[in-house]
């Protein structure tokens, strides 16, 4: 009877951040944009009439402006621009949820076992979080990329091993600080086994700040793997992400800047909706900004 | 003081010792050299010319032969800007980012302080909305569409600067602009938050009450004490500034540090690679002593024993 009134106010408080968070005008925005561009992406596996690779062998159809047929406009090859940028959504969007599971499940790991391991294994795991910390994100991912290669596995493992460490510290803090809380002292008092109150009770207390770590790491992977393909050391042709087609369309900037305008376009829109979703997760999930 | 400068000192050896190593196994780990791409040569020139940058001998005597140079100040040869060693395209290319670097610091701090300053002082209005809304921007728009919206705009269309090349102060201007949006608005956040959590404090009433104007309280009271946090990020804002100079430099064709080391990656240029990640590393450890030895001057509370 009592853990049944224990548990229902925790449900209700995650209940009411959804709530606080739709009633954030600009958060409310930018989930209505990754819903629209997650939703292309995948509705652009359903064999809707997009052609990226295809392209029209007429002459005037090359490197046309936007128009009705193209509504932004073709490359030098005649390649249909649209399609392409939604097809670089599907790469550069799963490369940023994918970069955000990989750093969540380092994540979790490190920072569990720093913060519920003891003091001196904390102080060796956390000298060497600060040492990861204050190196370049690009110099490690590009020297990383020399190693494993540019495909999309060297990007992700790239990617991987330099967003992992907010989770970690975050997990770490959070374990700290709920190891002492009654519940989690009675759970050890019972004789419950040490993943079990990882999982069972830490994990799940400190869901919410790791949500909001998360929800920023999204926009940081396409912002790093866009930067990286840009300057020719990520995915190369004929991979298409919106990084790849910038960095095409950045040769064309003098003749034919929509080749550079829509992927630009696109990556703007998206990281600037996943950095407001983080605010506004942030704001709602902390009780002391509530509005 | 002075005790604590040389420890630091001593401390950058093993640190730069690793990164060194580090590298070195991952440059030659990897199937491919250097050489690869001149097919046309014949195996007897590819041998003569392995033979003479010793990379024909076992990578323990090439990492002995390295280390022992690098010991004495050599960093080596480039192997495709011919003639030239790695020593002398950096005493060129470093000073180009160093002042790249540097305006790009002096404008992120100037707007960064200012933003965040004037956002906290005046929280919960549209002013402050606004301000945090640019910096929400200035995080969100990668430094290369920054860079080619800038090179559009007042390059191609306006005609009003330069778009590319390190020659005179108005080639400086948009680079610089550049890759200082990002610094400037991670900077602005920073001080919004800390100048908040230091407005409420009691010596600020105090100085309020007794009648010091607002805009004395701020500079006096406020601003230095909300600095000891903004100083700290010195070091990961120079990580930033590396990581915007790889784009920058790319995109305005700078002769700097970062476009070096693009292209020597690209071409496997051992010795530059090494060279110019050595370089950025002394910067990053550089940096970092500054923030340690800094927090004493500007907190005299913190004590490190030296």
């Amino acid at each position: 009877m009592q853990a049944i009134q224990i548990a229902e106010p925790v449900k209700n408080v995650e209940k009411g951040a959804f709530h606080r968070l739709l009633k954030i005008g600009s958060a409310r925005i930018a989930l209505f944009v990754i819903f629209v561009l997650c939703g292309l992406a995948v509705v652009s596996y359903l064999g809707i009439p997009l052609s990226p690779y295809s392209y029209d062998q007429t002459t005037e159809s090359l490197l046309s402006a936007p128009s009705w047929a193209h509504p932004m406009g073709t490359d030098e090859l005649g390649r249909d621009l649209f399609s392409r940028v939604i097809y670089g959504s599907r790469l550069s969007i799963s490369i940023g949820f994918l970069t955000a599971l990989i750093a969540f499940v380092i994540g979790t790991i490190y920072g569990a076992i720093a913060g519920y391991g003891g003091q001196v294994l904390d102080a060796v795991l956390m000298r060497g979080i600060d040492i990861a910390y204050a190196l370049p994100d690009l110099l490690v991912m590009i020297l990383v990329g020399v190693l494993i290669g540019r495909g999309t596995t060297g990007i992700l493992i790239a990617l991987g091993l330099v967003s992992w460490m907010g989770t970690a510290r975050l997990v770490r803090a959070q374990f700290l600080q709920l190891q002492h809380e009654e519940f989690v002292e009675a759970a050890r008092a019972c004789g419950q086994p040490t993943w079990q109150i990882i999982f069972k009770h830490l994990l799940p207390n400190a869901i919410g700040p790791i949500i909001v770590a998360l929800t920023f790491t999204v926009p940081s992977a396409i912002l790093a793997e866009s930067t990286l393909s840009f300057i020719g050391l990520g995915l190369s042709p004929p991979a298409c992400s919106w990084g790849t087609l910038a960095n095409d369309g950045f040769r064309a900037l003098r003749t034919d800047p929509h080749l550079i305008f829509f992927p630009s376009l696109f990556i703007f829109l998206t990281v600037l909706s996943f950095n407001f979703l983080g605010d506004g997760l942030r704001d709602a999930l902390d009780p002391r900004t509530r509005l | 003081m002075f005790r604590l400068v040389i420890r630091r000192m001593l401390a950058m050896i093993p640190v730069l010792w690793l990164i060194a190593t580090i590298t070195f196994v991952l440059l030659r780990i990897v199937p491919g050299g250097p050489f690869d791409a001149e097919k046309s040569l014949p195996p007897e020139v590819i041998a003569n010319i392995k033979a003479k940058y010793h990379l024909d001998k076992p990578l323990t005597d090439q990492y002995l032969i390295y280390m022992g140079r690098l010991a004495s100040g050599d960093l080596g040869v480039s192997y495709k800007y011919v003639d030239r060693s790695v020593n002398d395209i950096l005493r060129d290319a470093l000073p180009v980012s160093l002042l790249l670097g540097f305006l790009a610091l002096t404008l992120a701090t100037t707007v960064g302080l200012t933003l965040g300053t004037i956002a906290a002082v005046k929280r919960g209005t549209a002013i402050d909305a606004f301000a945090m809304f640019l910096s929400t921007v200035g995080v969100s728009v990668p430094g290369f569409v920054m860079g080619a919206l800038f090179i559009f705009v007042f390059g191609l269309w306006l005609k009003l600067l330069p778009v590319a090349l390190w020659e005179s102060p108005w080639h400086m201007i948009l680079p610089a602009v550049t890759l200082a949006l990002s610094p400037a608005a991670y900077l602005a956040r920073l001080t919004r938050a800390s100048v908040l959590e230091v407005i409420e404090k009691d010596w600020v009433r105090t100085a309020r009450s007794k009648g010091l104007p607002v805009n004395q309280t701020i500079l006096r009271h406020i601003l230095r004490n909300a600095l000891i946090p903004v100083a700290t990020v010195l070091g990961p804002l120079t990580a930033i500034l590396i990581t915007g100079s790889f784009v920058v430099e790319y995109i305005y064709a700078i002769p700097g540090m970062g476009r070096f080391f693009i292209t020597a990656v690209q071409n496997r240029d051992y010795d530059l690679v090494m060279g110019t990640t050595l370089v950025f590393a002394v910067l990053l450890v550089i940096a970092n002593a500054i923030v340690d030895i800094s927090y004493q001057i500007l907190d005299p509370r913190i004590r490190i024993e030296g």
